[in-house]
């Protein structure tokens, strides 16, 4: 619900392109995916912090995805500390197996990966109108049923989250409060009465919709408009020039200075 | 078959005035035609409909503390990232045993302060007593035992395979008992017409017949408050009237009743005293019989009362009486008058 408001916002992030925003982002999506450099991803995690406070995100945003993300995080590092292949540093024992440096190492940057991913996302969606966001993928040819879909798919997000709350309140008032709830309790019996209700109203509600966008045209077979226009600016250019130089730079640290090999764990 | 037939056409059948030309559906050619046929086309009745100038506030404060289901004092609530209050300084109290309606424009504060009332949001100020118990410091599910709050669309809460499934899971979430649970149950399904449906996935059933379902489910927990949050929304017209007759049903059972909703017909019919609610603040607190005469300020919450008591206010030039509420009423009301016109052009 947030991000509708903050992408209405008016910041120099806000302005740029949203092609220009979406490169930028695929860029930084396949330098993190490409590595499992702890310093590169720590750093690259940093630059796209310095971008939060530049488009008026609040830093709260995080805290609510590191909530969420916090259990697969520590699942990530206890997984892979027992299970990574090649690890050699037995940090400690569980009955007959060994917990290695390696393989929390590799947990850890794993973690990184997932949390630089997923950081940048805000990073778009509350600094683009979804209008604008669609006629931008318009603009590079993408099919129109592909942008659609998207387009639905953000547009549910908020649907989601206030039919969930709605859900929850009503159970909360006949005693089922998953917040009182201990971890396990809510993963046995907890969040069954919550998701039940929540895809059978989003499932009537999607069909409900289907009748709506068909009654208004969808699928006509006419070329569409938008009424957003999409044109590069000279700060898209400025701004594409200098992500440019700082992913060169990423990938010539990584390439070149043989800090380390490409995948490689070991980053230190 | 249930028709909703408007009711200046049934007043216009029962009253009988002239069958070549029906009772005008417009409120004031009504009146005109109601004032010819009682010889009163030119009446000034000296006690005639003018609104009130004073606006009552809480008049159940006089009921003594034991007697009270519900008392609210300078409740604020603001939603978080808001910086003005959606509810300010509301203060009423509910007495034990009422038929209350609420009634207000949307977004005029009406669902936030059903919210605090069950717990579901915490007053930024003010209190709330249940029962003259403070309701601060008590969680959601033990709130429920006392009041119970029905919300607008069943669905939100709807998951188990039955209706008794249903019904039974707010009751095994307050651990009773097997023999509780099941005598509960029972009980619940009676109350509510559901006893045929009990096997039933409550899906396959009717909006109407998955509200009441919901009014089961709640129902079954026994609160003495039963809040019904605009039930009638997108009911046809026997699912209107079958809801709100249980509502009046649990009332005369013994249990506070508060609704809220946009249907004046029915609020006029069924509710003892209204509390009108807009811009966030308690607009007006008096019997349902006098609230409707305060037009301005129902028009500056959108809302108008029903035809048949502005008509009835219309013909107090003629002598009708004020507080009448229902078609019945009215009925009599003008017949009587007919009557006694008649019994004058004899004399």
């Amino acid at each position: 619900m947030e991000a509708l408001h903050l992408a209405q916002l008016d910041t120099v992030i806000h302005r740029l392109n949203p092609l220009t925003k979406l490169f930028i982002m695929l860029l930084y999506w396949i330098t993190a995916l490409f590595t499992f450099n702890i310093p590169v991803l720590l750093v690259m995690i940093f630059l796209a912090l310095i971008l939060y406070p530049i488009s008026h995100i609040p830093l709260r945003i995080l805290r609510v995805i590191l909530t969420i993300m916090a259990a697969i995080f520590v699942i990530f590092v206890v997984i892979n500390g027992f299970m990574f292949y090649g690890g050699k540093t037995p940090l400690f024992f569980l009955y007959k197996w060994p917990f290695t440096l390696e393989g929390m190492i590799f947990g850890f940057a794993v973690c990184l990966k997932i949390l630089s991913v997923v950081m940048m996302i805000p990073l778009l969606t509350s600094t683009t109108t979804l209008p604008k966001l669609m006629a931008g993928l318009a603009a590079i040819k993408l099919p129109y049923k592909f942008i659609f879909t998207f387009g639905v798919a953000m547009r549910l997000v908020p649907l989601v989250t206030s039919t969930y709350f709605d859900i929850m309140a009503s159970q909360r008032l006949r005693g089922h409060d998953i917040n009182e709830m201990n971890y396990f309790k809510r993963l046995i019996k907890g969040y069954v009465p919550l998701f039940i209700p929540l895809v059978l109203t989003l499932l009537r509600r999607t069909a409900d919709m289907d009748v709506a966008i068909e009654s208004r045209g969808f699928g006509a077979p006419v070329k569409r408009t938008y009424l957003e226009e999409i044109r590069p600016r000279l700060a898209d250019f400025v701004a594409l020039g200098i992500s440019m130089a700082v992913f060169s730079g990423i990938f010539y640290y990584l390439f070149i200075n043989h800090l380390s090999q490409m995948g490689s764990i070991i980053a230190f | 078959m249930y028709v909703h037939v408007p009711d200046l056409a049934r007043l216009g059948k029962s009253l009988n005035i002239n069958g070549d030309h029906p009772l005008s559906l417009d409120v004031p050619k009504a009146a005109v035609q109601i004032k010819t046929w009682l010889g009163q086309e030119k009446s000034t009745f000296e006690k005639g409909f003018s609104e009130p100038t004073t606006y009552p506030q809480t008049p159940s404060n006089s009921e003594s503390k034991k007697d009270v289901a519900v008392e609210v004092k300078n409740l604020t609530y603001t939603y978080p990232g808001t910086s003005s209050p959606a509810i300010s300084n509301m203060t009423f109290c509910i007495p034990k045993g009422q038929f209350v309606g609420i009634i207000g424009q949307n977004g005029g504060g009406k669902t936030t302060i059903m919210k605090c009332l069950v717990g579901l949001l915490k007053p930024s100020n003010g209190e709330i007593f249940l029962d003259n118990k403070p309701l601060s410091g008590q969680k959601v599910g033990e709130i429920a035992t006392q009041i119970g709050l029905i919300l607008q669309n069943p669905d939100t809460q709807l998951f188990c395979m039955s209706v008794e499934e249903e019904i039974r899971f707010g009751l095994e979430n307050l651990k009773l008992e097997q023999s509780e649970i099941e005598k509960r149950t029972e009980e619940s399904l009676k109350i509510t017409g559901l006893s045929n449906y009990r096997t039933l996935y409550p899906f396959k059933l009717s909006l109407g017949d998955r509200r009441k379902v919901a009014v089961a489910s709640i129902v079954a927990m026994r609160p003495q408050v039963l809040i019904f949050d605009e039930p009638l929304t997108g009911q046809d017209y026997k699912g209107r009237y079958e809801l709100v007759n249980l509502a009046a049903e649990l009332q005369q059972a013994g249990h506070t009743v508060i609704m809220i909703s946009h249907d004046m017909e029915l609020v006029a019919k069924y509710t003892e005293r209204t509390l009108v609610v807009g811009r966030g603040e308690l607009l007006l607190d008096a019997p349902t019989r006098d609230v409707f005469d305060h037009v301005s300020l129902l028009r500056e919450t959108y809302i108008d009362p029903p035809e048949i008591i502005r008509l009835a206010q219309e013909l107090r030039v003629c002598g009708l009486p004020s507080g009448l509420l229902s078609i019945e009423h009215v009925t009599e009301e003008i017949n009587n008058l007919k009557i006694s016109a008649f019994a004058g052009e004899r004399s």
